[in-house]
């Protein structure tokens, strides 16, 4: 594990060099942040003056190198936005996109997991065909879409959870199965065909005619075997998950690093965006796969 | 099918609801207001969102505000009066305290102006301050003097944008530390901030005014327009702002809220580039004036919520002329223009638009482009993400027209004037010396009536010259709930001393 670590972070720092090189030109290519941050009466004078003071006036590279200076020092630079050092703010997101991802993962295994067994137990017939709209709707449907839904359903016309904020566990609900919904969808797919392959061994068929009953079959011969492959498609769509936090956020207001760096991307605030891409996407995501992953672990 | 949904839910979330409290119905003492987006920080001359201001309003005094009718009235400073043309003093309200004991005194208003002066860490608000501030004095602890470079006749309305800061606790604490934990003179002190989530402000019982009706406002941070429709009508948010005009109808016949509209300070047009042919010959920007039906517009596009304006200065705003007459819809007038400048077939130009910066901004920038196409203009309309709108428009890059919204405080016209048509100052797109000469005239003329007589003359000259398309002042909806009783502001400030509980 300390090799794969030291590697994985050596193999990091390369990807991120080239990653923060590509945010770095894009951000930069892509609208002054001195003019955004200035109200509306602002004059061109006052721009550069801004501009000068926040060191945008230097040439391309001299920021860049300065960025990836600080950077390895541990400075990301101050958010132009909110005045406070980039990564810790962006790291006082992560707990509520943790809960959130977390959540819906917990949720997506213990809902897919079922179901998926189920589904491949009833091939063809109407549990089967209940699952298959299921996921269909899951993959199909935008995240946003079902998002609103649920606030229409659960919190405007039944009243039974709120449709915004952080802090009890009812507000963790609706964003929670909004995200595990989407998330679930591959997932119980994956165990169904996984489940049907394994069904069709040679050992399920003789572990039922020893006289085992079905579910022990399912769980301890079966399940077992089914599980890697779910497992692996598991840690993979960690990944997807991150992009689909962010539309959750959003849609529930949700206070987490998703909605936070979509706000940094539109305002140009690029301490708080390099901070992200450096600290929690690359480095969090990379790890998560590894320990998620047991395929990328082992290469 | 509902029955069915409420059986399975029922079942489902019965677990989740039993452990936490009730999170629908709001405490009875406090208020809970839901915004699109946070503060950014709190320090009031570090964030320039009027989303924000909103908020800072609760924190901190101006030295006077401007009420809705337009009249300049006392908050931290009790009087004023003009030694001479450039010279304004100031007196002092006794026995204010920030919130956390320091006394108010004279040195805090010439720090804070100091501040927003400083030109080597500029502070991101009031840009302007340093060109027509000189020096600010105090005189003793309850009197200060500002000196201005130049008679500015706007100034008074100036106060109400500048919130006063605690000079000593500021400079212990510094600007990061105070942005996160800020004291203020205001109604409200500073409670829990969980970012991006909600905003706690406690009242504060020795405030000067007395002590606020209501103990607690929450400003919560909803993005989604439909979720925060959702919050107000279950109860979670007892004011939301920029009501979506869809869910209006809906609202007002839900006997648990009102609706509250208000001529808004922001005034939408499309601007030309004045010296990029064809827009460089008046007869086009006339043309274009009369081929363009804002009515309709209005109408149409806003459903009635919005108000046709034929001047570039808001109506609610102190100098807008009330006898202009705007441009008939003709289109044959139109045409005929187009000819006598030469453009007898049309021409084609594009028309630069903000998408979802203004509400419904492409769709009346390609209205505007659908009424051009019936004299011939082509008008394409491009649709680009606002900070590399802004960016280009602000380098002086929009090659054509461009639709764009302008207002706020201070509810002068010269504030206007000086950001969109004075070569002295902005006038990026457009400017010619008989503007210039009226604009620097109303600035120093200091009689209310003769300020009004010239900017109407300039508002004639500016409509005759039509460096804009003239289209519409906007409204703000507000969403509230019955058991609040507040009024909105033109300022678009969300003043909660001014509310009280049913």
């Amino acid at each position: 594990m300390q090799g794969y670590l030291t590697r994985r972070i050596a193999h990091s720092l390369v990807a991120l060099l080239g990653v923060t090189l590509v945010a770095f030109v894009f951000v930069n290519a892509s609208g002054d942040p001195a003019a955004l941050l200035l109200p509306g009466d602002a004059t061109p004078a006052q721009a550069a003056a801004l501009r000068r003071s926040l060191g945008l006036d230097r040439p391309f590279l001299t920021q860049y190198g300065l960025f990836v200076w600080q950077a390895v020092h541990g400075n990301f630079g101050v958010s132009f936005r909110q005045q406070l050092p980039a990564a810790p703010l962006i790291l006082s997101y992560a707990p509520a996109t943790a809960e959130l991802a977390v959540g819906a993962s917990v949720v997506s295994v213990v809902v897919a997991v079922p179901l998926g067994i189920i589904a491949a137990s009833y091939r063809g017939r109407l549990y089967d065909w209940l699952t298959s709209v299921f996921v269909l709707i899951g993959q199909s449907a935008p995240i946003f879409w079902l998002g609103l839904m649920a606030i229409w359903i659960f919190s405007l016309e039944l009243r039974l959870l709120p449709p915004f904020g952080r802090g009890t566990l009812a507000q963790l609900v609706l964003p929670v199965m909004t995200l595990a919904w989407y998330v679930s969808a591959l997932l119980t797919r994956m165990t169904r065909a996984s489940m049907l392959e394994v069904l069709d061994q040679d050992y399920i068929r003789t572990a039922r005619s020893k006289g085992l009953s079905w579910l022990p079959v399912i769980l301890k011969h079966a399940l077992r075997n089914a599980a890697i492959p779910v497992l692996t498609v598991f840690g993979l769509q960690f990944g997807e998950l991150l992009g689909g936090v962010v539309v959750t956020e959003t849609v529930f207001a949700w206070p987490g690093m998703g909605r936070a760096i979509v706000d940094a991307i539109k305002a140009r605030d690029y301490p708080v965006v390099l901070a992200t891409i450096f600290v929690a996407v690359n480095l969090l995501v990379d790890l998560s796969y590894g320990l998620l992953d047991p395929r990328i672990r082992y290469q | 099918m509902r029955y069915a949904l409420q059986v399975v839910c029922t079942l489902a979330c019965v677990l989740v609801l039993a452990a936490p409290g009730a999170v629908l119905s709001a405490a009875d003492t406090s208020v809970s207001i839901a915004q699109g987006i946070d503060a950014q920080t709190l320090d009031p001359q570090m964030d320039t969102l009027g989303s924000s201001t909103a908020i800072f309003s609760n924190l901190y005094d101006p030295l006077a505000m401007i009420d809705n009718t337009g009249k300049v009235v006392p908050a931290l400073a009790t009087g004023w009066k003009f030694l001479n043309d450039t010279t304004l003093e100031l007196t002092l309200r006794r026995g204010v305290t920030f919130q956390n004991g320091e006394p108010f005194t004279a040195r805090d208003v010439v720090f804070t102006l100091q501040r927003m002066m400083a030109t080597d860490h500029p502070v991101l608000t009031h840009p302007w301050i340093a060109d027509i501030v000189k020096s600010v004095v105090a005189v003793d602890d309850y009197t200060v003097r500002i000196t201005t470079a130049a008679p500015d006749a706007p100034l008074l309305r100036r106060l109400e944008l500048w919130f006063i800061l605690p000079a000593d606790t500021f400079q212990k604490e510094g600007a990061q530390e105070f942005g996160q934990h800020p004291v203020g003179t205001g109604a409200y002190q500073v409670g829990p901030w969980a970012k991006n989530d909600h905003l706690t402000l406690n009242a504060y019982a020795e405030y000067w005014r007395g002590a606020p009706k209501i103990s607690q406002v929450t400003f919560r941070v909803i993005p989604e327009d439909f979720a925060r429709y959702v919050a107000l009508k279950t109860g979670a948010a007892d004011i939301v702002v920029n009501l979506p005009p869809e869910r209006v109808a809906e609202a007002q016949q839900d006997p648990n809220l009102r609706v509250e509209a208000i001529h808004a300070s922001r005034t939408i047009f499309i601007g030309m580039n004045t010296w990029n042919p064809p827009f460089n010959n008046v007869k086009v920007r006339q043309a274009l004036n009369y081929a363009v039906d804002s009515t309709q517009i209005v109408q149409t596009i806003l459903k009635g919520d919005g108000y046709p304006n034929p001047s570039p200065v808001n109506q609610t705003t102190f100098g807008y002329c009330p006898t202009l007459t705007p441009y008939p819809h003709d289109p044959a007038k139109a045409r005929a223009l187009l000819a006598q400048a030469g453009y007898p077939h049309g021409f084609t130009a594009t028309l630069a638009t903000t998408i979802g910066r203004y509400l419904d901004d492409v769709q009346v920038a390609q209205a505007v482009s659908g009424q051009l196409e019936t004299v011939g203009v082509h008008a394409q309309v491009a649709q680009e993400e606002w900070p590399v709108y802004w960016g280009a428009w602000l380098s002086k890059k929009q090659p054509g027209m461009y639709l764009l919204g302008f207002g706020g405080a201070p509810l002068d016209a010269d504030y206007v004037m000086a950001s969109h048509f004075d070569s002295t100052r902005r006038g990026l797109y457009y400017n010619s010396p008989t503007s210039d000469k009226l604009i620097a005239e109303g600035r120093r003329t200091t009689s209310d009536a003769a300020r009004k007589q010239i900017y109407c003359q300039l508002q004639q000259y500016l409509q005759a010259q039509a460096p804009w398309i003239y289209l519409f002042d906007q409204q703000d909806i507000y969403g509230l709930t019955k058991r609040v009783v507040w009024q909105p502001r033109v300022d678009e400030l969300i003043w909660m001393y001014d509310a009280k509980l049913q």
